[in-house]
């Protein structure tokens, strides 16, 4: 089974870095949606399905919180498992994060290892899959 | 001071190797170590907490197209992607660091990283700080701490 991806993160560059990563995995990608921050990702979930979202917490405009404020209180987006990549390394961010509904959290610099484990263990228990 | 140091080292040091997959020796803060015909590029965040202040990393165009090869596996020609990959280099080293220094404990605010180029003079200013540098993939790169206030 392929699965649709969103990508939401300010730079360009990471979000190239997070795909090439994702190429080297076994995970089947149908297809990637990017995202330069919260508003735009919600707009591009309103756009289409997506099994998974990667989501950066330092953006402008709207920040990864906000963002998960949003989908938190939509009761078709909030199941959809969302992976915080970030340099966020506060517990107390962390935490409400989790509160928010946040499955994963992968400290940058991402590892395609790191990626792999924690995209195919929330995969594999069908969470996202609506 | 030179725990600090150490720890500047130490995090920028894994961030080089395990992000930006670069070879990475350190080497003596000073100007010397820099291309005196090149400009300078830098990129910096600022953060608010314990601690106020600010991150800066700084660094010549060899550098910079280093990172962008090593970060997409091709060279990627351009002003807004050098940019684009330095401002996250100081972005991840910023959150690595804030959190090896402080705890994870410790909460930070965190402006979004700036990218603009430095005058010569700036650049020695820099070294008036914090500041460690590194080769990395032979090519000089300085990380500079530069504290603004501490909460009684």
């Amino acid at each position: 089974m392929a699965y649709n991806f969103l990508l939401v993160d300010d730079s360009k560059i990471v979000r190239k870095v997070m795909i090439k990563a994702l190429a080297m995995t076994d995970i089947q990608v149908a297809q990637i949606l990017e995202a330069d921050d919260g508003a735009q990702g919600l707009e591009r979930l309103k756009s289409g399905k997506v099994d998974l979202i990667f989501l950066d917490v330092n953006m402008p405009v709207m920040n990864g919180v906000e963002f998960m404020e949003h989908v938190s209180r939509d009761p078709i987006f909030k199941q959809i498992p969302v992976v915080v990549v970030s340099t966020e390394g506060s517990d107390d961010r962390i935490a409400r994060l989790t509160e928010l509904g946040v499955k994963a959290y992968l400290r940058k610099p991402v590892t395609p290892e790191s990626l792999t484990g924690t995209v195919a263990q929330i995969l594999s228990k069908g969470e996202s899959l609506s | 001071m030179k725990k600090l140091v150490d720890e500047i080292m130490q995090g920028t040091v894994d961030v080089l190797e395990r992000w930006a997959m670069m070879m990475v020796e350190p080497v003596k803060a000073d100007t010397s170590i820099f291309e005196t015909d090149l400009e300078f590029f830098s990129a910096e965040l600022r953060f608010h907490g314990l601690v106020s202040g600010r991150w800066v990393v700084f660094c010549q165009k060899p550098f910079l197209d280093a990172l962008t090869s090593n970060l997409l596996g091709e060279p990627e020609e351009g002003v807004e992607a050098d940019n684009d990959a330095l401002r996250e280099l100081v972005n991840v080293i910023s959150g690595n660091l804030l959190t090896l220094i402080y705890g994870p404990e410790t909460v930070f605010d965190l402006t979004s990283p700036h990218a603009r180029a430095l005058s010569k003079e700036e650049v020695g200013e820099m070294f008036e700080q914090t500041t460690i540098c590194l080769n990395a993939d032979d090519t000089p790169v300085g990380v500079s701490f530069v504290p603004e206030k501490v909460a009684p």
